[in-house]
């Protein structure tokens, strides 16, 4: 937009949030002066917040839900504790600067020290709890994660089917694919190596010479993925390492392919 | 026992009392709509559950900063999914965005029943139809901006079109848009 205009038909573009870094920052300013313009972009948002209806509906898994409200109990708790503490903190702070007998200076200020001590102790005490029931909470959420994956491996292996997937050249990292009967396709991982920082591995099948994206791997060491289709014998598995983008087919050469049995 | 169902604006001002029972309350309200927005976007379960588990945590951290006068929760809520999914596709950086409450749309309030579900398997039928009424190049433009996170001038080199006809194909898309919905009584806007 050109300097002092209003912004027209990229009120629009404002709205849907498509706009480049440097043109989003001159119509913040250009907002900031002009009601107008303002209102206007208002209007369009109220357009852009029912798309999110247009995407087909989906619900997430309902580990997601354990996750967040572990996430954030364990949040609520910490803010409990900090406040408890610093309410006693501050007190003890404010009892020593107050000493009603002057003739009780020095007695003061050594009450204060020791005071300041205990209260130093109590909270760091109090922190060091705090910290470990966080780890604990984080421990339970960690724990329920392995127990699913555990589940879905068994169930796999009780009734579905299992592909183990070769080392990768120098044995890095090694998988398996486990596919159960009626549940979705699990891609797990042990030593799985971090992606350089800005990029993702995607994994890929190749059926019939069709290239099908089948999900991102976030994590690294022991870590797992649902594919985002199922497999069968003769599909190949393959692997790129390339930005996150949302693009059909690979952006970057295969590192590894698998041919499933 | 029939439990009153508590408004949006009601859980809100219960988080900031650390009230973790609102957030399930708002979990379950908004879970759908919220994680298809993300998926939508991102193609990849994994990431739309980290957008999902991320976006929630914001309100909750942030609850106190909402101001039920300048939008509406849902409205809030979207738009933190949307910033931080389209964050996550433009750049894999670990760093996000933060969405000050001031960026969330200024409309009147709706109210959201508690067949919210149902509701908005419905209301997603609409815009669905909607936007399929549009022109095709207009529709196009939309999608790329909202849903791909492309921005106009990305937009512009996809279609190989001038940067002035995407701007204007927004415009006019979401111009159509609007009097789709409304006339089909969803109220997409009051400005």
């Amino acid at each position: 937009m050109i300097s002092g205009e209003h912004l027209g038909d990229e009120a629009a573009v404002y709205a849907l949030n498509a706009l480049a870094a440097d043109d989003k920052s001159a119509a913040d300013r250009h907002l900031a002066e002009c009601p107008e313009c303002r209102q206007t972009v208002a209007g369009y948002r109220g357009v852009a917040d029912v798309l999110p209806l247009a995407a087909p509906t989906t619900d997430p898994d309902a580990g997601v839900r354990r996750r967040v409200m572990a996430a954030v109990r364990s949040d609520a708790s910490a803010q409990h504790v900090l406040r408890k503490n610093l309410g006693r903190d501050s007190l003890s702070i404010g009892r020593a600067r107050v000493p009603r007998l002057v003739s009780a200076r020095a007695l003061a200020a050594f009450a204060v020290v020791i005071l300041a001590a205990v209260v130093s102790v109590e909270v760091r005490q109090l922190v060091h709890a705090q910290r470990q029931m966080a780890e604990m909470r984080s421990q339970v959420v960690a724990n329920n994660q392995i127990a699913d994956q555990g589940h879905a491996v068994m169930v796999a292996l009780a009734k579905g089917k299992y592909w183990k997937l070769p080392a990768a050249e120098g044995g890095a990292w090694h998988g398996a694919i486990l596919q159960p009967p009626n549940e979705k396709t699990a891609m797990l991982f042990g030593m799985f190596p971090r992606a350089p920082h800005g990029m993702v591995y995607r994994v890929w099948v190749i059926r019939h010479g069709s290239v099908h994206g089948a999900g991102m791997i976030h994590g690294s060491g022991m870590t797992m993925m649902h594919m985002s289709m199922p497999v069968q014998s003769g599909d190949v598995v393959a692997f790129t390492m390339e930005m996150p983008t949302n693009s059909p087919v690979p952006t970057a050469s295969y590192m590894m392919k698998v041919t499933l049995d | 026992m029939i439990r009153s169902e508590r408004s949006d604006e009601q859980l809100v001002d219960a988080l900031t009392k650390q009230d973790t029972r609102a957030l399930e309350e708002l979990y379950d309200r908004y879970k759908t709509v919220a994680y298809s927005l993300a998926y939508r976007i991102l193609g990849d379960r994994g990431a739309a559950e980290d957008v999902l588990q991320d976006a929630f945590l914001r309100l909750w951290r942030r609850a106190a900063s909402f101001q039920g006068s300048r939008g509406t929760v849902r409205g809030w809520l979207m738009a933190i999914v949307h910033h931080r999914a389209i964050d996550m596709l433009r750049s894999a950086t670990t760093s996000s965005s933060e969405l000050a409450f001031d960026e969330v749309p200024e409309y009147e309030s709706e109210d959201i029943p508690p067949w919210q579900a149902v509701w908005d398997a419905q209301r997603g039928e609409l815009v669905r139809g909607a936007l399929d009424r549009l022109p095709l190049e207009q529709k196009k433009s939309i999608e790329l901006a909202y849903f791909s996170g492309y921005t106009q001038v990305e937009i512009a080199g996809l279609m190989g079109v001038p940067l002035g006809t995407v701007k204007g194909r927004v415009r006019m898309g979401l111009e159509k848009l609007k009097n789709l919905l409304n006339s089909a009584s969803l109220g997409a806007t009051s400005s």
